[in-house]
């Protein structure tokens, strides 16, 4: 509108107006060049540019913007926050200690975090994969059986992340492996009742991936998807120069977290479906609604519907936009200044935040069937599933006590019995699996893990039998090493500091009782049962000849992290 | 070459001058030194050295004196000038020029013949007159006299004045290093005392003069004397220290010293710089008081005392009886334990004492679990320590011989308490196994299992009761979790019901014993791992200091890291959540023992405090939220607590509890009632009569003691004459029961007293005159008293059958809970279920009295049931732990382990701690206010009313 007004003006109060503008742009011109010359606006533009290169994950170049500058006192906190993305948490701490950073609350915090990741991390143990371009820092040095797959995960995932966001991560990656949420809040700041409420597990944040260790977990987490969500968090804080919104941050780390690797027997998890759930349930979080952090919501169930919808949304918007257009808003993102991010997507698709939102939950609306509501039990069936669920509970600690004392037959008695309540829980039959070995019955170990489809959903332990039995995922060839292999994976992907799956399928550990009457078999401690003699205790069976095919570093790494787990002991 | 002629006049003048020469030479000699002795006597360095001065004057002046009356003697020229100069002077000068001439001829020969000139000069020395030599020698004479006269006078004068002058002023010349050669006394009648400081509690000591004493230090001497001259300035002197005498106000002189160390004190007198002492002086020897000494000994495993020092382990005592022995020369003020270790100490107080205790006798026992030794974790050091009351050189500590207790290493106590529960549960797992497979074979086979089935429920037996015994390290098995499994023990070992499948009994009871022990190793994580958090806070500490450049840290930092690392290890036991801490515990540690290694302090201290702080928060490592530090879920495996054993036993504990605070309630009620009831009768018409008798009783015990020696037959008198006064008081007040309690006290005091063989016939006499009067009285108030119950009993009749309804409904109550803890899924302890059924009878009986109007009889059943309510209660709520007070971390323990509901959460709120103190007050007050019996209760009646006040 505006131009067609001036062009309808007359040519002299063109001219004029041409020549008032000509006036105010040399004048914006001279003033510009006076600012830019004097000495206080220098320094503040050379700590915009070094915080800029940090924030975008370019510590080369803020380095060297802070190396020219010289060891000037307003420069200060950049340096700082230099040492904080590079995971020099000790110079941070040592620079912020500084008395003009005193009464200042922004400062405080900072030196709060600084402080908090040097008690976490000094001395840590630091491995680097140079050829990855991936730098590792553990906090906890068992955890380095842990490496050579991390360095596998982290560098797979990177480059598939990069190619979808259409970025390049600088290299190395740093990632630190911290062993507990106490920690984990200390490197990263995140308060730590708001990551024990929300069952928080990584944190991507001062341009490093901070991630629990799996053993931290009693049954590990998928730490492996995890470190693919968090690097696409920082892929994205380099592509948008951190300036990407909550929902699309975690939109696409949610999206891209799975996608780095080939699709799994399990792999479903229908975001759609969920967040049309909570939309009928009234429970939905909503795209605006995440607040600072999906890490600060109140609770895990509102954190897993958040990551439901944003996931959807951006998987809506994908799907109506196309990638490239994604990697256009990425960029425009990083360009839009103050304008936020609306602006960035106002411009890209010509639709605001909220037109999209009311469009993907029209969309959902259409497309997606309202998840039926559950049906209303009579009071003696609310009774007989509560009984049956105690009944459960009580079978399965059996069944687990029974074990650990060495009376897997008995054991085994409890677990059927529970099988009979759960008949599609990975989780009993891989018990029913361990029992039936403990008491030297293999062929029944492998009866009770050998169909995909008998069970609803996967776990570690099932796995890690189906990887000793050479089941696979099922795109393999049975038997094979290639489906040893594949179902090994699967299993250290989520609890690999579990002996069961580090060792695949192989436990060591078994307490027979001295006086057991029960001619339960004694299993040598410290001797895999049912590997050949001569093979270290250590080594697992079927993993050394899974991983052959990916040479020998992979076996010798695996011979570790079976040697790792059991260290740990916890199976 | 003196002439014959002038010789003889020489003679002449020498004869009649001779004497008063020599008299005013004497004369001026004394005068001088009168005078040199009195310059002296000033004592200062510059008069002391004028009047030396004087003196060498006065010699040299002598010997040249001397000396020109030898020339003079000798030499013609000088005898013609005093001889014949005298008297004629021409003539004098001419017998000169003559000598002149004889002397210049003897030279040259120029001047005549000298024999001529001698003869010259001869001639005129005959010419003298020796009359008028003679004359003029006697004028000269007289002249010199005169003077030697007078200078002598002036002398004596001098002398006769201050004679003692003369002395002090030659003594104090003749003095090397300000101290005079001649002792002078300077007192007399000189009287020495010694007054001990008055701490000792000595009396005041005579000395002698010139004595060789030992005194103790900071005794008082005080010397008083009559002054042999006056005006003398004089001092007490110990060499070094002047205390000057003053005026006594008795014509005397007094000085004080006090004894701070020995000395040599001589009475002296002061001039200038010098001192005259006096002779005999007093040689005190100081004697210091020495600091109290201590012996310990201990009491070893086989019962016999061993000396201190020794090394002993925590581990293997229950407690450490501790046995001492302490003296001091002067008395003891206090005695402590010192327990020091691991950068704390702590002083507690074993006795304190009036400082006139000279030795003490004592023997103290320490708990191994103390709560100040659970919390070190590096050698601790036991010590006696005496304090004496020295005020004047300050309180001295003596120090007995070290006992080192090497401590646990930390959480290993609770690890090995935690493993053998665990056996027990290992066992019971045994037998479920056993019977699962019995279970799944034919009918036939199983009757020859029965043998092993009891042989394994044998050892389950066996195995409890040797694990709930045993100690650990100090630690027993907390009381409510020992009566959780001596339960689920009777659980396992009752009769199988018809048709009931003693199998899953027996997993009921498995399930039970693994949730409660695995909720039990949650608090005992939770209370291990704050105190290794402690030892990590001192490796921080240690770590501090090594990059501070304190002291040599090396070695408190590696006893701290091998605390740390032994300590980690043991937490590993306890459970899920020990195996979860000790694990972070120990990745830190590796980056501690990396740092340490690159012997970067800083690092070293940075991680410490990181795991410090992390062991303060003993929550799970991931996901405390949730899980609330107890089960975790594991993946697909349903989750959830397979058993509610434990939480039916709390909940029964629980209703015993209140059943015991309701029955408490209802026993209050009955006696308020019957209270009631008495205080509403008219007794107006017993008044008179009630004073009269109480008058009786006065008058009857007045003939008793008011006191006696302790255990004499007179106290135990005087105690009845306090019985009686009670007595008779509460008749007067018409308190009847009280009055028949009190007159029952009292004739039981003068039946002992009686009884007691040292009391005299008199004293006998008027104890039986007291007894008859108290028989009388008595017999009186207990008949009025049995008919004012009776009336009362009539008069609260309904509200005591009301309460009999509610007492019958408390006996059903405590019937069924008996019920449930020997029949349900949990079970009680057989004492603690025989216990509730001998409070059902009582209530039962109290209920019967109540429902008849028996106020009383029914009184007496209720405290016996409400006995043995308590006595379940307090055997369910014991401290087993022994813990002590005050340890972090053993407070959540403590509430989780020992505590109803086996909390695991954390500390008492304080409100609460505010109700126990209120209801302790409540307790107390209405305690002392009831009328309870026993020896002392009027004393202690009057006293709690004095309070209620």
């Amino acid at each position: 509108m505006k131009c067609f007004d001036a062009h309808a003006r007359s040519d002299s109060s063109a001219s004029r107006a041409e020549r008032r503008a000509g006036w105010r742009r040399a004048a914006l011109f001279v003033a510009l060049c006076v600012a830019a010359l004097s000495p206080a606006s220098a320094s503040a533009q050379v700590a915009r540019q070094a915080a800029d290169a940090i924030i975008e994950l370019d510590v080369e170049r803020g380095r060297a913007l802070l190396e020219q500058a010289g060891p000037r006192q307003d420069l200060a906190f950049e340096r700082a926050r230099l040492a904080l993305y590079l995971g020099d948490c000790e110079a941070a701490q040592a620079i912020m200690t500084a008395p003009q950073f005193d009464g200042s609350e922004d400062a405080a915090h900072f030196r709060a975090v600084a402080e908090g990741c040097h008690g976490a991390t000094a001395a840590g143990l630091i491995l680097e994969d140079e050829a990855r371009g991936v730098w590792l820092r553990l906090q906890d040095s068992e955890d380095r059986a842990l490496a050579p797959r991390l360095f596998e995960v982290a560098s797979a995932s990177r480059e598939h992340i990069e190619r979808e966001l259409g970025v390049t991560l600088p290299r190395p990656l740093r990632i630190d492996l911290v062993r507990d949420l106490f920690s984990l809040a200390a490197v990263t700041g995140l308060p730590l009742t708001a990551a024990e409420t929300t069952g928080t597990v990584a944190v991507a944040r001062w341009g490093r991936v901070t991630m629990l260790s799996p053993r931290a977990a009693s049954s590990g987490y998928p730490w492996e998807d995890t470190l693919a969500h968090e690097i696409t968090h920082l892929a994205l804080s380099r592509a948008t120069r951190d300036r990407a919104p909550l929902w699309l941050q975690e939109g696409i780390a949610k999206r891209l977290e799975t996608r780095w690797r080939a699709p799994q027997p399990f792999d479903v998890h229908d975001h759609h479906r969920e967040s049309r759930a909570a939309q009928v349930e009234g429970q939905s979080v909503g795209i605006q609604g995440l607040g600072s952090s999906i890490a600060m919501l109140p609770t895990p169930e509102a954190a897993s519907i958040a990551f439901a919808e944003v996931a959807s949304f951006m998987d809506f918007w994908v799907t109506q936009n196309g990638v490239p257009a994604l990697q256009l808003l990425l960029r425009d993102l990083r360009g839009v200044g103050d304008a936020g991010p609306n602006a960035a997507l106002l411009s890209l698709s010509g639709v605001t935040l909220i037109e999209w939102n009311e469009r993907w939950q029209r969309w959902l609306e259409a497309h997606v069937e309202a998840p039926k509501p559950p049906p209303k039990l009579p009071p003696l069936e609310v009774k007989r599933i509560e009984r049956q669920r105690g009944e459960a509970a009580r079978l399965a600690r059996l069944g687990e006590v029974l074990l650990r004392r060495g009376h897997a037959a008995a054991a085994e008695v409890n677990y059927l019995k529970l099988l009979e309540i759960e008949p599609r829980d990975a989780g009993v039959r891989s018990r029913l699996g361990r029992a039936a070995l403990a008491q030297g019955a293999p062929d029944r170990a492998r009866d009770y893990v050998a169909e995909l489809s008998q069970v609803k959903r996967d776990h570690a332990h099932w796995w890690a039998l189906r990887a000793r039995f050479g089941l696979g995922t099922g795109a393999e060839e049975p038997s094979s090493p290639a489906a040893a292999r594949a179902a090994y994976l699967q299993g250290i992907a989520v609890d690999p500091l579990s002996e069961l799956v580090a060792c695949a399928g192989h436990v060591s550990v078994q307490a027979n009782p001295q006086t057991s009457p029960s001619g339960d078999p004694q299993v040598r401690p410290g001797a895999a049962p049912g590997a050949p003699s001569g093979v270290p205790s250590a080594a697992p069976q079927a993993a050394p000849s899974a991983a052959a095919s990916a040479g020998s570093v992979h076996e010798v790494a695996y011979r570790e992290l079976c040697e790792a787990a059991r260290r740990f002991g916890r199976d | 070459m003196p002439l014959a002629s002038l010789t003889r006049l020489g003679d002449v003048w020498q004869r009649r001058t001779r004497r008063p020469t020599r008299w005013l030479a004497g004369s001026v000699a004394a005068a001088a030194c009168f005078g040199v002795a009195h310059l002296a006597r000033v004592g200062t360095g510059g008069y002391r050295l004028a009047a030396v001065a004087l003196l060498v004057l006065g010699a040299l002046a002598w010997v040249l004196w001397l000396r020109h009356e030898w020339r003079t003697r000798l030499s013609p020229r000088l005898l013609i000038r005093r001889v014949v100069a005298a008297y004629d002077v021409d003539l004098a000068r001419r017998a000169e020029r003559a000598l002149g001439l004889v002397e210049q001829s003897e030279r040259t020969s120029f001047a005549g013949s000298p024999t001529l000139a001698r003869l010259h000069l001869e001639r005129l020395a005959q010419r003298a007159s020796v009359a008028r030599v003679e004359e003029a020698a006697t004028r000269r004479a007289r002249w010199l006299s005169l003077g030697a006269a007078l200078v002598g006078l002036a002398a004596l004068l001098v002398l006769l004045i201050g004679p003692m002058k003369l002395v002090e002023g030659w003594n104090v010349l003749a003095a090397r290093g300000g101290r005079a050669p001649l002792p002078i006394p300077w007192l007399e009648r000189v009287e020495v005392r010694a007054q001990p400081p008055s701490y000792l509690g000595l009396t005041e000591r005579w000395l002698f003069e010139g004595a060789t004493s030992e005194q103790p230090v900071g005794t008082l001497m005080t010397i008083t004397g009559v002054p042999r001259v006056v005006g003398r300035h004089l001092v007490l002197t110990d060499g070094t220290r002047e205390v000057p005498f003053v005026d006594d106000g008795a014509g005397g002189v007094v000085a004080r010293y006090t004894l701070e160390e020995s000395a040599t004190l001589q009475i002296a007198a002061r001039f200038g710089d010098v001192l005259i002492v006096a002779p005999e002086p007093l040689s005190l020897s100081a004697r210091p008081d020495e600091p109290p000494s201590v012996d310990l000994s201990f009491r070893g495993e086989d019962g016999e005392l061993s000396p201190a020092p020794a090394t002993l382990k925590l581990e293997d005592l229950n407690r450490l009886e501790l046995t001492y022995e302490a003296r001091d020369d002067n008395g003891l003020r206090q005695i402590d334990l010192v327990i020091s270790g691991s950068g704390r100490s702590e002083r507690r107080v074993l006795g304190r004492f009036d400082g006139e205790t000279r030795s003490e006798r004592g023997g103290h026992a320490l708990p191994s679990s103390d709560a100040l030794l659970r919390r070190m974790f590096l050698p601790v050091e036991l010590t006696i320590e005496a304090r004496d009351g020295d005020p004047i050189s300050g309180p001295k500590w003596g120090r007995s011989a070290v006992i080192t207790l090497i401590p646990p290493v930390v959480g290993r106590p609770e690890a090995r308490r935690y493993q053998a529960l665990s056996s027990v549960r290992d066992k019971v797992a045994d037998l479920v196994a056993w019977r699962t497979e019995t279970e799944r074979l034919p009918a036939a086979e199983r009757p020859g299992r029965a043998k092993q089935d009891q042989e394994l429920l044998r050892q389950v037996r066996e195995r409890s009761t040797e694990v709930l015994e045993a100690s650990y390290g100090g630690l027993t098995i907390p009381e409510v979790l020992k009566a959780f499994i001596l339960g689920q023990l009777r659980v396992l070992e009752r009769r199988k019901a018809s048709g009931a499948s003693e199998l899953l009994r027996t997993e009921d009871v498995l399930l039970a014993l693994d949730v409660a022990l695995r909720r039990f190793a949650t608090v005992e994580a939770r209370g291990v791992a704050p105190r290794l958090g402690a030892v990590a806070e001192e490796l921080a500490e240690a770590a501090r200091a090594g990059r501070e450049g304190e002291g040599a840290p090396e070695v408190r930092l590696r006893a701290a890291l091998d605390a740390l690392t032994a300590g980690a290890l043991e937490l590993k036991q306890l459970g899920t959540l020990g195996a979860d801490l000790g694990s972070v515990a120990e990745a830190d540690l590796g980056r501690i023992r990396r740092a340490h290694a690159e012997q970067s302090y800083s690092r070293v201290e940075v991680a410490a405090r990181h795991l410090a702080a992390r062991l303060q928060r003993p929550n799970p490592s991931f996901g405390a939220a949730s899980q609330s530090g107890s089960m975790t879920g594991d993946g697909g495996m349903p989750s959830g607590e397979p058993s509610q054993a434990d939480a039916q036993f709390n909940q029964l504990l629980q209703e015993l509890d209140s059943l015991a605070r309701d029955h408490a309630e209802a026993l209050g009620d009955v006696q308020r009632m019957l209270s009631d009831a008495e205080q509403g009768l008219d007794l107006s018409n017993l008044e008179e009569e009630a004073k009269r008798r109480a008058e009786a009783v006065r008058r009857g015990v007045s003939g008793l003691p008011l006191a006696g020696n302790p255990g004499s037959a007179r106290a135990t008198a005087a105690l009845a004459r306090e019985h009686a006064e009670s007595m008779a008081q509460s008749l007067s007040k018409l308190s009847l029961a009280d009055a028949v309690e009190s007159g029952k006290r009292a004739q039981g005091a003068i039946k002992e007293a009686l009884r007691k063989q040292d009391s005299s016939q008199e004293d006998r006499a008027d104890l039986q005159r007291a007894q008859e009067a108290l028989t009388r009285e008595l017999a009186w108030a207990e008949q009025e008293l049995a008919r004012v119950k009776e009336s009362a009993e009539r008069r609260a009749g309904e509200a005591l059958r009301r309460a009999g309804v509610k007492e019958q409904e408390l006996a059903r109550r405590t019937e069924n809970l008996a019920e449930r803890g020997k029949t349900g899924e949990i079970a009680l302890p057989e004492d603690a279920t025989g216990a509730l059924e001998r409070a059902e009878a009582a209530m039962r009986s109290a209920a019967r009295s109540l429902s008849q109007g028996e106020g009383e009889a029914a009184l007496k059943h209720q405290r016996e049931a409400q006995r043995h309510l308590e006595d379940v209660t307090k055997g369910q709520r014991g401290d087993g732990d022994e813990r002590g007070d005050g340890a972090e971390g053993d407070a959540q323990g403590q509430q989780g382990g020992d505590g109803k509901g086996m909390r695991t959460d954390g500390e008492l709120p304080e409100q609460s701690k505010a109700a126990r103190a209120e209801a302790f007050r409540r307790r107390v007050t209405e305690g002392l206010g009831k009328s309870k019996g026993g020896a002392l209760s009027p004393a202690v009646k009057r006293y709690a009313e004095s309070l209620l006040r």
